[in-house]
């Protein structure tokens, strides 16, 4: 088409909120019902807080498994580091918003049985 | 575009004359415009309902209850021969949120050019939510 296209975007906080949601849940192995998302400003840059428990292996059987067991992907503070990098891509990604930081509060812990994964 | 002679303003119904050539004048009532922008909208991968509002469980009750409205979610403004159009939407989980709005402002584009011959000047997309999955669940 020749015609230019003009006209605005706006996506709404709460657009940005599901989104966060859905993405942190995603990243945390959790619902989205259980994550609580806060916006702040942050200098003039948008900061994402997320509130949510996180999925862990079942610990009898990366015990019984050493920690070479599949499900294990290190700590807790590991698991959530990396879903953090997780979160902070999709919403930038999915959104166009540039994130400035992402901050994790883990409220609980959700025990996987592991048939997820493997 | 043909020329146009301007129509009298009949309040929110306004109407032009687009085919100058033969007697007689063609209307085009904003409701027209509104529908065919939602319908071109709607076919957009996606765009999960067009519509302000909690479209989560609302969506879902009105679409059971038949009574979709294919003009909720789109507000138009029709000049002589141009056209604005706002329209607010729920996109769904997973794609890109601004090239969603791209791809709808390009089909409304496309829809009102074609189908009503007015010509764009602008779309503007409100997305007003992102739908996660019945009930809050994300889909498997």
């Amino acid at each position: 088409m020749t015609t230019p296209l003009n006209g605005h975007t706006r996506i709404s906080t709460q657009a940005l909120t599901s989104l966060a949601k859905a993405a942190a849940a995603q990243s945390l192995g959790v619902q989205p019902a259980d994550v609580r998302i806060d916006w702040r400003d942050d200098g003039g840059l948008l900061a994402l807080s997320v509130v949510a428990p996180m999925t862990i292996p079942d610990l009898n059987l990366v015990l019984r498994q050493g920690p070479s067991y599949p499900a294990s992907q290190g700590s807790v503070l590991d698991m959530a580091v990396t879903a953090k990098a997780a979160i902070h891509h999709t919403v930038s990604s999915l959104s166009g918003s540039r994130l400035s930081r992402v901050d994790i509060r883990v409220s609980g812990a959700r025990t996987s049985h592991g048939a997820k994964v493997q | 575009m043909q020329s146009h002679e301007d129509a009298p303003d009949t309040g929110t119904e306004t109407l032009r004359e687009l085919r100058p050539g033969l007697p007689g004048r063609t209307k085009i009532a904003d409701g027209v415009v509104a529908r065919i922008a939602g319908i071109g909208a709607r076919q957009v991968a996606g765009v999960h309902s067009v519509g302000a509002g909690p479209a989560r469980a609302l969506g879902a009750f009105r679409g059971a209850a038949g009574t979709t409205d294919s003009t909720a979610g789109i507000r138009v403004d029709v000049g002589a021969t141009q056209v604005a159009v706002d329209v607010s939407l729920v996109a769904s989980y997973g794609v890109p949120l601004h090239s969603v709005a791209n791809h709808v402002r390009k089909a409304i584009y496309q829809a009102v050019e074609d189908l009503v011959g007015l010509q764009v000047i602008e779309v503007n997309v409100d997305v007003t939510d992102v739908f996660i999955g019945a009930e809050g669940r994300l889909p498997a």
